[in-house]
């Protein structure tokens, strides 16, 4: 008994384990742009608040996808935590009263790709099958 | 006979009047007319001050709805615009090129955000010819038969996957074959979404509504509503009304209310706020009003209680004290207008009695006689059997006298064994001569007195007045006079003073 339970425990580790080492996301800035690390809550301020800023940087304009990639969908279910019913629901709200604008989004990674590599001020979130050396990958912690 | 105490007292023609502020000051009806006014006005000021709260309330709703009015106003003009931008901005991008019109947009990011809004280009097929949605243009097939056949805004609703949209159309101007148009497609929620359940509460209402006061998209709380009439008044009626908010009642709540046409679009906002939600959060405060009222009276009535109570003690203890005293007054008076022994009047109180009766008389015909009477043999009897016997005599020989004549008489003594009667409204001898014949047989019978059996007889002497006197002393005078005629004669008879003056001659 215990050790088919240690086996099924293996199991989900693996899987667990498969997650994070091939994460199929990066969050990503051009290779010129200062910035390599950032807050799990600065990123959801980034996206959901129109910040252009964060403390102690210079400003940072967030990159989205279209609606219908699964990098967003992926982005928005693992960092930000919020179902694309309650994003609809936020920025209504938000656009509605005058207090923001949802970030620009691009069609696919590869034109975030491009709009990275000409703004160096400019932050998204990419297949890493898109990752190249003018782009940086910036670890969410 | 003992009744007339002594000379009356005037009587007092303010009486009744005092009487009765005699029963107002009295501590029962005083205090509960004290605590009855007492309760009357701390529940009446509770009342003014919950009424006044509850005015408070309103006017306030009335205040913070037209600024929330103003908020939501500027918002959905704002939106509108926008979104009649974007329109005429694909129109004239759509007039420099024939295709790619919303990618040349999107590039430049001049499109409003995907997720919210839906732009397209519909041929005159209704065939989706360029969108920012990919998917294909799930309209009813009555809104492309009300898509505008001339330049202008065209505003209207459809539910789509069980949600309200709002669609939005221009035709396209510039020169084509047939003609397109132009489509923005916002789920209609948008507009009700800057709902502040702070500022409007859970019941509160923002709407939007078309000419004919149908609701295109509404919200209470987080309920929205769709396509539901609204009983509101006529549009040319809220125009020339102003800005003055109203009662509505819709599904079931009344709220105060302010519409507001939108300038330049056949739309209306209504902002509504439920008056029961906001006096429902000021009850908490007009129940502690009442709740003070009650407490307050209850403390204010138990003190009043206690001061009654104190106040009805001190009066009876008071009137017991006046009781005491008048008692003793009476004792008093008694003592000075009666004989100790008999309780018969005395020399002064008889007096005073003749002499009422002489005025009394005055000028009338009735006259009255005055009986002079002496008990014979009395010397004897006090001197062989004591003096309370004597004492015993007397008092049952009083008796005897008073019980013989008639109520209205006076017996009266006026020391030792001498008594005087006076006997009201007799003018004939024969009258007098059957009272004076009873009372000599009242005395002949047996008195017993210390265990024996002793018989004593008495003489009287009678004088008439008028005929006799004038006056009490003549009088007195007359009846002794007549008294002493009767001793001579042998005791235990009747002398009238006229028939001993005549025998003296």
């Amino acid at each position: 008994m215990a050790k088919r339970l240690s086996r099924w425990y293996c199991c989900v580790l693996l899987s667990l384990l498969s997650c994070t080492v091939y994460a199929d996301l990066v969050v990503v800035v051009s290779a010129e742009a200062a910035l390599s690390r950032i807050q799990r809550q600065e990123l959801k301020d980034l996206y959901l608040e129109s910040r252009n800023s964060l403390p102690g940087q210079a400003r940072i304009t967030p990159i989205d996808q279209s609606e219908r990639s699964r990098e967003r969908s992926e982005f928005y279910r693992r960092y930000i935590e919020k179902t694309p019913a309650q994003l609809r629901t936020h920025w209504a709200r938000l656009i509605f009263t005058g207090r923001g604008q949802p970030p620009q989004a691009l069609a696919d990674s590869q034109a975030v790709v491009e709009r990275l590599i000409r703004d160096p001020y400019a932050l998204g979130y990419i297949d890493p099958d898109f990752l190249d050396e003018r782009l940086k990958v910036v670890t969410v912690e | 006979m003992n009744k007339p105490r002594g000379p009356e007292l005037g009587r007092d023609s303010l009486l009744p009047m005092r009487l009765w502020r005699h029963r107002l000051a009295e501590p029962m009806v005083l205090f509960s007319t004290i605590g009855l006014l007492m309760v009357l006005i701390i529940f009446s000021s509770a009342y003014f001050l919950v009424s006044r709260e509850q005015d408070a309330i309103r006017q306030q709703i009335e205040l913070s709805i037209g600024d929330i009015a103003d908020t939501y106003e500027a918002r959905v003009l704002r939106s509108l615009r926008e979104i009649d931008a974007t329109l005429k901005l694909v129109d004239f991008v759509a007039s420099q090129q024939r295709s790619g019109v919303l990618d040349t947009l999107q590039e430049r990011n001049l499109l409003p955000p995907e997720l919210i809004f839906t732009v397209s280009i519909i041929d005159h097929q209704g065939a989706v010819k360029e969108s920012t949605a990919p998917m294909q243009w799930a309209h009813p097939g009555g809104a492309f038969a009300a898509l505008p056949q001339a330049p202008g805004l065209l505003v209207e609703a459809f539910a789509s996957e069980g949600r309200q949209q709002l669609l939005f159309a221009r035709m396209l101007t510039g020169d084509r074959d047939t003609p397109e148009w132009v489509t923005l497609t916002v789920g209609a929620d948008y507009f009700v979404s800057g709902y502040d359940a702070g500022a409007l509460g859970a019941q509160g209402l923002l709407a939007l509504v078309d000419a004919s006061n149908m609701t295109r998209i509404g919200r209470s709380g987080s309920q929205l509503y769709s396509s539901i009439a609204m009983a509101l008044p006529a549009h040319d009626e809220i125009l020339s009304r102003g800005d003055t908010p109203f009662l509505t009642n819709w599904l079931g709540v009344e709220r105060t209310t302010v519409v507001r046409p939108l300038y330049l679009f056949p739309l209306s906002i209504v902002v509504g706020i439920s008056v029961d939600e906001r006096l429902a959060g000021a009850k908490q405060i007009t129940r502690r009003y009442w709740q003070r009222a009650i407490v307050v009276s209850a403390s204010a009535l138990l003190i009043l209680g206690l001061l009654a109570r104190l106040s009805i003690q001190l009066q009876r203890e008071r009137q017991l004290v006046t009781d005491e005293r008048l008692r003793h007054t009476q004792y008093i008076e008694h003592l000075a207008f009666h004989d100790t022994l008999t309780h018969l009047p005395n020399r002064a109180y008889f007096s005073y009695l003749v002499n009422q009766a002489i005025q009394q008389q005055d000028g009338q015909e009735n006259g009255f006689a005055l009986l002079f009477l002496d008990l014979d043999h009395f010397k004897q009897i006090n001197d062989s059997l004591g003096h309370d016997a004597g004492d015993q005599l007397l008092q049952v020989a009083a008796k005897r006298l008073v019980s013989t004549v008639r109520e209205q008489d006076v017996v009266a003594r006026l020391g030792g064994d001498e008594f005087v009667i006076l006997l009201k409204d007799v003018t004939q001898c024969d009258q007098v001569t059957r009272v004076t014949d009873h009372l000599v047989a009242a005395m002949q019978s047996p008195f017993a007195l210390a265990g024996e059996s002793c018989e004593i007889s008495v003489s009287i002497g009678v004088a008439m007045f008028p005929t006799d006197g004038g006056n009490e002393k003549t009088l007195m005078k007359c009846a002794d006079m007549a008294m002493y005629q009767a001793k001579k004669a042998g005791k235990n008879g009747t002398r009238f003073y006229a028939v001993s003056a005549l025998e003296n001659l």
